[in-house]
């Protein structure tokens, strides 16, 4: 029995999102100002990590010190949720197992919905101090994400946007946070309780040379492939519904010049798309989890 | 008017118009399902079509790729930068993006309607355990939707990849990125089909012996990721083509 609480499991997840939020360049170039030792930071996704963070905290400390007898209804819903992923874990990785690994499960799927919900609500960027910045860049084409300082000719700063606070976007959106996820819940959750469990060895045996004897062998390069592809498509999955959501959102408000919000694509991209996503990402990580840790019977 | 901007218009179209294709079929399929469990049992028809909503919602995933890929590729075309940069390899870039995501999604349209049809059958067939029906309804779904998005990577790689080749490697560079759309876009066509029949089928099995799920649910991941590992070829050689 562990009496960590959520926070602990947060502060991990988030450790690990700051340290993949390192410096992104793709050919889909953004300006990444936030620049410590070398090393760049995507400093909005990471913020908005934080205040989901927070967020989690605040609703479960306040649900967990206004405890009652008949529960009222946030306390209802806390426990509806709490007892069906208790339920889930149960039944996929056992009774002893599921105490360890429910909070991390449980606490992935609140951080994950929670980060699809969050760009639904129409906060823009915003600076404070400097001159500020607007979304449309000099070809007038709409981008979010050009607000660097410029210098001109004599060095002197101009259009400086000042102190920068996020716009809420889904941290979800940047393929920096599902990959953070999913290498630390495939890889260093599930992979490495399966080493805990079985033993180096006994992880080798199982994972890689899967059917024993001759077939194992030859099947081995292949079962190394299959097991990063489990990373890839895992991270993609999330990034890519969530992305997509969000690139139509912003299509569609484009040809309606914002006239109408279009609610009904919130409803369907942001509340739908961002439960199942969530709820599908948790379950497969619950089953990468529970392939090596299962216990037999 | 460029070869580029014509790739690109080219591109968008046969990317949703293979997007859709199928994904159509998929998703009046999860109706007949559907239909099968209001014959068996009329007095849950409410739930049966709340789980057949879902299920068709679920499915619609792989034109919505489709869908953004397009949109994209025709918001690239307005780009001012296209008309110097439009070589050959370009346009075949375009293209292949559009050939790519486009068959990358016929088969993940059809894989997802079969799973959502077995699956709504079944929550009708034992509605007791329609709570974990849907839950692997949702992760057949989503896995059937793995090629898919195999695809949409090697997709995004050829849209935002810049392809300078000139003279007499421009040739070979057109061919080459051709051959990686077709490669990842046919490679993601049976998977996805043979993933969602794995998964629909299996959503039956529970749902008629639900006493053995533990030992199902072992052969139906098993069973889903052999059915996986010929994309995952398809997608190991067209990012081998890719970066080579």
């Amino acid at each position: 029995m562990n009496q960590k609480p959520v926070r602990f499991y947060l502060a991990v997840i988030l450790a690990f999102i700051c340290l993949a939020g390192l410096g992104y360049s793709g050919d889909i170039e953004r300006e990444l100002p936030l620049q410590i030792g070398g090393l760049y930071f995507n400093h909005n996704t990471i913020m908005m990590c934080f205040i989901v963070a927070v967020l989690l905290c605040l609703l479960t400390w306040v649900c967990v010190h206004i405890l009652r007898e008949i529960p009222a209804k946030g306390q209802a819903l806390f426990e509806m949720v709490f007892g069906a992923f208790d339920d889930l874990v149960t039944q996929s990785i056992g009774r002893e197992s599921a105490r360890k690994y429910l909070p991390w499960i449980g606490s992935l799927f609140l951080f994950l919905w929670f980060s699809n919900m969050i760009g639904m609500l129409p906060i823009p960027h915003t600076s404070i101090g400097g001159e500020g910045f607007n979304d449309y860049n000099h070809n007038g084409i709409y981008d979010p994400h050009e607000f660097s300082a410029e210098h001109d000719t004599n060095g002197n700063k101009v259009n400086d946007p000042g102190i920068y606070l996020p716009a809420f976007e889904e941290p979800t959106a940047d393929y920096n946070v599902p990959l953070a996820l999913a290498i630390l819940f495939v890889l260093f959750i599930g992979h490495g309780g399966n080493i805990r469990k079985h033993g180096l060895w006994g992880y080798i045996k199982r994972s890689y040379f899967d059917p024993p004897g001759m077939m194992g062998i030859i099947m081995a390069p292949l079962n190394v492939v299959s097991k990063l592809a489990e990373l890839v498509s895992i991270s993609f999955r999330l990034f890519g519904n969530i992305f997509g959501g969000a690139v139509i959102i912003i299509v569609v408000s484009g040809l309606l010049h914002n006239l109408v919000l279009p609610v009904g694509l919130l409803g369907f991209f942001g509340v739908f798309v961002g439960t199942v996503q969530a709820f599908v990402f948790t379950m497969l990580a619950l089953t990468y989890i529970s392939l090596g840790v299962a216990e037999e019977e | 008017m460029n070869v580029g901007i014509i790739a690109a218009i080219l591109g968008a179209g046969l990317c949703m118009g293979f997007g859709s294709l199928s994904n159509g079929a998929g998703i009046g399929y999860v109706l007949t399902g559907a239909l099968r469990g209001w014959v068996r049992q009329p007095k849950i028809s409410p739930a049966t079509f709340r789980m057949m909503l879902i299920g068709q919602a679920a499915a619609s995933t792989p034109s919505i790729f489709a869908l953004v890929i397009s949109l994209v590729l025709i918001i690239k075309m307005t780009d001012p930068a296209i008309p110097t940069i439009a070589a050959w390899p370009q346009a075949a870039a375009f293209l292949a993006t559009g050939l790519c995501l486009g068959m990358g999604s016929l088969g993940s349209g059809f894989g997802c309607g079969l799973v959502g049809s077995q699956a709504v059958e079944a929550s009708a067939r034992t509605p007791k355990q329609s709570g974990s029906i849907l839950l692997y309804m949702l992760v057949g779904q989503a896995w059937s939707q793995t090629p898919n998005i195999f695809a949409l990577i090697i997709g995004l790689f050829l849209m935002f990849g810049s392809f300078p080749g000139a003279g007499a490697e421009a040739i070979f560079d057109s061919g080459k990125l051709l051959a990686v759309g077709i490669c990842m876009g046919a490679g993601a066509i049976g998977p996805a089909i043979g993933i969602g029949y794995v998964a629909g089928k299996f959503t039956r099995a529970l749902a008629d012996n639900p006493l053995h799920a533990d030992q199902l649910r072992n052969t139906f991941f098993v069973g889903a990721a052999v059915a996986e590992s010929t994309t995952i070829y398809a997608f190991v050689t067209a990012l081998i083509l890719l970066f080579r």
